[in-house]
């Protein structure tokens, strides 16, 4: 379970990341938090991992405060960041899985244990002794994939999964978000492009300017999400299309 | 992407690949010693070892050239600089400006050096784990007193980890720059700051977003690090890189 409570944070230069934001999300579901550029999305993915720390307000993920544990909470809480090139650390495909359970200080059998595991999920394993930065787009974010899975964390949030990304490689991380899903993880997914994971959404987040403007199921914000900076999936067009014409 | 630097450690199972993190350490500061203190005349044995050990690696030479031209205008600098100020007998007068016969020689034997050095540090980082290299400074810091071996370890580990972005980003901007310049890949002495500036911006931004990847995935100090096992054989490449040095000293 998710909570934000009253959340703010401004950056430096006097931005507002977040303004006054509550909002709260069982364990097990997949999110969409949406929104147009500099809406907020990054930053409230940040204070989930506990990257950025509200102001004012609390964060908690499984009732833990993220300003009382943050080693648990980034162990709770695996954050994939937009560009695949910067969250790479390791040398190898190996060594980059490896360095989240390394951080949690695990005895090395488990890590190769992890390692393996986390490299077969994303189908990977046959390159674990490969450069990273050879791989291709898609590899590389299922990678970035895998070293999260390695810590088995109980969410997930990934920060614009799609961009950059050719339809190959978009099947391969959507497969991979609903992998997530289905073992009961809960998965957040920033996107300004939420026509390419709608379908399996159960709850929508909208941010503009910082603020919470809407949250519920996919149904019930998706005729309205283009005031908000977001493109409208095509099905739900067509949807309202037919529902006008047939009224 | 797909042509990268070789700045950066690549998988293998050369010998150097299966020393003991801690005793390579120990080997390339003792062979450095011994290239930079071998008299001319041993010059020719020791650079044949090193260029034996390069072969091992089987790494493609022609892109090592490619990658290390930057290191060979510098090695050309010394050269020339050495060349024109060593006294001596004049082979070529210009100008006011002598180059010796004993210049020649001294800039081409100091050139070398440094270009085995440089061979040195390579095969060392192709051959190493930036992992492991922090546990290896992790370990010999240890018994330094007032030094925090963990926090020097990890900073050795990141400047290692860092050079190939280095070199990718000058790249990158290189070829942002051709792109915009009519594919002109040269760039003129005075047009130096459109690549320094935008690639030290990038390369900050880098460093920044690897930080925050490392803090999200719950980086510490305290971490599992990797088992360091010293065997008989790198006992052995001790005592060789030893005599090396020893030999050296005598001639």
């Amino acid at each position: 379970m998710i909570r934000l409570a009253n959340v703010h944070f401004s950056y430096a230069d006097g931005n507002i990341g977040l303004q006054d934001v509550s909002f709260g999300i069982p364990a097990g579901e997949l999110v969409v938090v949406a929104g147009a550029n500099g809406s907020g999305k990054t930053t409230l993915l940040k204070h989930l991992n506990g990257l950025l720390l509200p102001q004012r307000g609390r964060v908690e993920v499984d009732g833990i405060c993220t300003r009382d544990d943050l080693p648990g909470i980034r162990q709770r809480v695996g954050m994939v960041f937009q560009h695949a090139d910067a969250q790479i650390v390791g040398e190898t495909v190996a060594e980059d899985v490896a360095f989240g359970p390394e951080n949690l200080c695990l005895p090395r059998p488990e890590i190769e244990r992890r390692v393996t595991e986390a490299l077969e999920a994303v189908s990977l394993v046959h390159k674990k002794h490969q450069r990273p930065h050879l791989l291709s787009g898609g590899e590389k974010r299922r990678l970035t994939i895998a070293g999260i899975l390695a810590m088995q964390p109980a969410v997930v949030v990934f920060d614009e999964p799609f961009s950059s990304l050719d339809l190959f490689g978009v099947r391969q991380v959507l497969r991979q978000i609903l992998a997530l899903k289905a073992s009961g993880r809960t998965v957040l997914v920033t996107t300004h492009d939420i026509d390419k994971i709608i379908a399996h959404t159960d709850r929508v987040v909208l941010m503009q300017e910082g603020r919470l403007v809407g949250e519920g199921p996919p149904s019930q914000w998706l005729p309205v999400v283009e005031r908000y900076g977001v493109r409208q999936p095509e099905a739900s067009r067509l949807g309202v299309a037919v529902r006008s014409w047939l009224n | 992407m797909a042509e990268l630097s070789v700045f950066g450690y690549r998988h293998g199972r050369s010998p150097a690949h299966r020393l003991d993190v801690r005793c390579k350490l120990i080997i390339l500061l003792v062979l450095t010693a011994a290239v930079v203190a071998a008299p001319p005349v041993a010059m020719g044995p020791i650079s044949l070892g090193i260029i034996l050990l390069w072969a091992s690696l089987r790494l493609p030479l022609r892109r090592l050239g490619r990658e290390i031209r930057l290191f060979l205008v510098f090695l050309m600098a010394v050269f020339i600089v050495r060349a024109l100020s060593t006294p001596g007998v004049s082979v070529v007068d210009w100008h006011g400006l002598s180059v010796s016969r004993e210049g020649l020689y001294q800039g081409a034997v100091v050139a070398w050096r440094l270009m085995m050095v440089l061979a040195l540090g390579l095969v060392f980082v192709t051959t190493t784990r930036p992992s492991h290299l922090k546990a290896a400074v992790q370990w010999l810091l240890r018994p330094v007193p007032f030094v925090h071996a963990p926090k020097a370890a990890t900073m050795v580990g990141l400047i290692v980890r860092f050079i190939p972005v280095l070199h990718q980003q000058v790249r990158e901007t290189r070829s942002a720059l051709a792109a915009r310049g009519g594919g002109r890949q040269r760039l003129r002495l005075g047009q130096i700051r459109y690549l320094v500036f935008p690639t030290m911006r990038r390369v900050v931004l880098a460093a920044d977003q690897l930080a925050l990847a490392m803090l999200a995935r719950g980086y510490q100090e305290t971490r599992t690090e990797p088992d360091l096992h010293a065997t008989a054989a790198d006992g052995l490449a001790l005592a060789a890189a030893a005599a090396v040095l020893a030999a050296t000293l005598m001639i």
